[in-house]
């Protein structure tokens, strides 16, 4: 294999956690700029997260801690302090240390914010969880060895079954085959672009085109990590500019960061099966 | 030489977990129930009918003598075009407002007795919350803005609430 395209097992742990740290640096300013969404009668009041989920009101004592810990303003220090275990871990990463402690916290603090948004929790957050909890379970079972292997195995496991899933459900779908899905997205103001959908409506066959490109791109990711190297590195590429477009034209500004975390991962299965 | 093992074990059992976690939605919907953390996951995004439609909440309020003022619009979550790309912190709020959406337009008991709705009606309740208005009512409607030819739709409009007491003491009439 190229030596460009060499990528050892912690190599592999640290970008992980370089792109899972960005991510959720990203995610608690947001939640600090926009607190007011946590103050009572607001959309995500803890008086109705409450009610969503019973685990919260297991018994009266659990109840009480978890009034303590997630009611406003106290939320805001949960946030907070994921924000600062975020940067701890970039900074580390950036000095050249292990930041194992710190990424224990930043799994425990990510599940926690988790719990608390509830209803408003997406996609973004249950990948870089299930990442974060892998990447927790590789540094308590000593992060090396076969151990970390599996523990990387995984994460690739999980982004594949990611695309595959979104890719052959478009693919069964007609009317994501047809492009009517895509146009239909694209009208829409809050994940649709106006120049964009102008460009498409002028173009035979556009929609239809785009259509079965992202549904091809989503199989190959899907698949990437059954490749060789060179060509899983080119797909990967694809990816990251997939999600780059999704961010800029739809707003979904963390999956970049946490697809992207998986990126390593799928390079290395790749490296490691041929 | 056992913990390698153990590890794989556990990771097998997550991944097949994970795998049906795709599959039947009902099935999928128990599994959620049990799963608060949300770690086994759901991929299918945008799959198999994604959101095609905006939604658009509106609000009006009545007075203490039974006047009704004009519908206001409220808007939810709304991104920036030019920086939405690193920055969007009005997400949540739409996750919600959509959420509710969703549940209101499947089909079953009572949606208006969900936390999201009551999340929803309590955070209209509260805009111009010092006003002297009695009771509040909302409005969500779908069309597609970026269309031209779109058509706009009713999906939803809530009964007058009272302002100021708790949802079991809301409903006037």
């Amino acid at each position: 294999m190229n030596k460009l395209f060499d990528l050892n097992a912690a190599d592999c742990i640290r970008l992980t956690e370089l792109f899972l740290s960005i991510q959720a640096a990203l995610s608690c300013l947001e939640s600090l700029y926009h607190r007011s969404l946590y103050k009572p009668a607001n959309l995500l009041d803890w008086k109705f997260i409450k009610e969503y989920r019973s685990i919260f009101r297991a018994s009266a004592s659990v109840e009480k801690g978890f009034d303590a810990l997630f009611s406003y303003p106290a939320v805001l220090i949960l946030f907070g302090l994921r924000l600062l275990t975020a940067i701890f871990i970039l900074y580390s990463l950036y000095a050249g240390r292990q930041p194992s402690p710190a990424v224990l916290l930043l799994c425990l603090l990510g599940l926690l914010a988790s719990l608390r948004h509830a209803y408003s929790d997406n996609g973004s957050d249950q990948l870089a969880n299930i990442v974060l909890m892998t990447l927790s379970i590789n540094i308590l079972t000593g992060n090396a060895g076969p151990t970390r292997g599996i523990s990387i195995v995984f994460i690739a496991f999980q982004a594949s079954l990611a695309y595959l899933t979104a890719g052959i459900f478009k693919a069964t779908n007609a009317n994501w085959r047809n492009g009517q899905h895509l146009q239909g997205i694209l009208s829409t103001e809050v994940f649709g672009n106006g120049s964009l959908k102008h460009v498409l409506d002028g173009v035979p066959y556009a929609y239809q085109t785009v259509s079965a490109t992202l549904i091809l791109s989503e199989i190959s990711l899907g698949v990437s990590p059954f490749l060789p190297p060179g060509p899983c590195l080119v797909i990967l590429g694809v990816g990251a500019l997939f999600h780059f477009g999704v961010a800029l034209i739809m707003g979904f500004n963390t999956f970049f960061w946490t697809f992207l975390a998986t990126y390593p991962a799928i390079y290395f299965v790749a490296g490691k099966l041929h | 030489m056992m913990l390698p093992i153990l590890v794989f074990l556990f990771y097998l059992a997550w991944g097949l977990l994970s795998l049906i976690g795709q599959g039947d939605q009902r099935l999928r919907k128990k599994m959620k129930t049990m799963d608060p953390l949300g770690l086994i996951p759901n991929y299918r995004f945008f799959c198999p009918n994604p959101l095609r439609a905006d939604y658009h909440l509106y609000y009006r309020y009545r007075s203490a003598g039974d006047e009704i003022g004009e519908w206001k619009e409220l808007p939810v979550g709304r991104r920036s075009r030019l920086a939405g790309f690193i920055w969007n912190p009005g997400k949540r709020d739409r996750k919600v407002f959509y959420k509710t959406i969703k549940l209101l337009r499947e089909p079953g008991t009572n949606k208006t007795r969900s936390a999201t709705y009551r999340a929803l009606l309590s955070w209209i309740r509260q805009q111009d919350a010092e006003g002297p208005q009695d009771a509040v009512q909302f409005t969500i409607i779908s069309k597609q803005d970026l269309s031209i030819d779109t058509v706009e739709k009713v999906i939803h409009t809530s009964r007058f609430y009272f302002k100021h007491q708790g949802y079991e003491q809301t409903v006037r009439s």
